[in-house]
């Protein structure tokens, strides 16, 4: 019982992995094609690995930001959250990929635009918790 | 200044110290947050520092739900607020599109009111 739980689990991942990547053409809240994303606090792998709240997001990631630069991006999360000193201090360093090369090593980014980032993504894998791994962030990161 | 909640009851005492257009910055110098606010903005600043963007819609309608302002006269008139975020360090931050203060009005009546 607890297989067909986790197979079931992993199709709806892999479906909801194929629909996003079609929604990304599209996306609800942010104009304009997002071809580069940033991710706060830059691509060591340890950046890379998902907190226990966001494996239980339906499909599990991290989040991402889409905008023409690094700068943009540590700019815009310092304007939002003014006295975020932990993270001020992370958005000296930012890791930033094009998006056709995060799909050459299996990885997506669906939209998923919040209040304060309209440009907001969300980077996934098909396999879901599991693909979050050391190998496959380490090809994201020899891509940045 | 002070964060009080719907019955204008005074959760913290507020000295602001920056004032960018309508955004408010200052620390938090007393607080008598109840255990579900304080146990949100904890969970709040979780999310921020692990940038866990996804759960952000959430927990901002949340805190918005708890129906917090600030006062700072003595009738204790509400102002209401919105993006309020307070941090365990103290820090504390909102914006205020509705009022326009300098710092020296918000810390003078905060003065007044704790010499009383």
């Amino acid at each position: 019982m607890m297989k067909m739980d986790d197979s079931l689990r992993k199709l709806r991942t892999a479906l909801l992995f194929l629909i996003n990547s079609v929604n990304w053409l599209m996306p609800k809240g942010i104009s304009g094609e997002c071809h580069i994303v940033h991710r706060i606090g830059g691509g060591d792998v340890n950046n890379l690995k998902l907190q226990p709240l966001e494996k239980q997001l339906e499909p599990p990631g991290i989040s991402v930001l889409c905008g023409k630069s690094a700068y943009d991006a540590s700019k815009q999360l310092k304007k939002a959250f003014p006295n975020a000193t932990r993270l001020h201090e992370k958005a000296k360093t930012v890791g930033s990929a094009q998006l056709d090369d995060i799909k050459k090593v299996g990885f997506d980014v669906m939209p998923d635009p919040t209040k304060k980032f309209p440009n907001h993504g969300r980077l996934i894998h098909p396999e879901g918790v599991s693909g979050f791994n050391d190998i496959n962030a380490s090809k994201i990161i020899s891509g940045i | 200044m002070f964060l009080i909640d719907s019955q204008k009851n005074i959760l913290a005492k507020i000295t602001i110290s920056e004032i960018n257009e309508n955004l408010y910055i200052g620390d938090i110098t007393d607080d008598y947050l109840p255990d579900k606010i304080r146990e949100t903005f904890l969970r709040y600043e979780e999310i921020i520092n692990g940038q866990m963007f996804s759960l952000l819609d959430e927990i901002e309608t949340e805190i918005n739900g708890f129906g917090l302002a600030v006062s700072q006269e003595n009738d204790f008139k509400a102002f209401s607020i919105r993006d309020l975020q307070m941090m365990s360090d103290g820090k504390i931050s909102f914006r205020m599109p509705e009022t326009k203060l300098t710092v020296e009005q918000a810390t003078i009546n905060t003065q007044l009111r704790i010499d009383r």
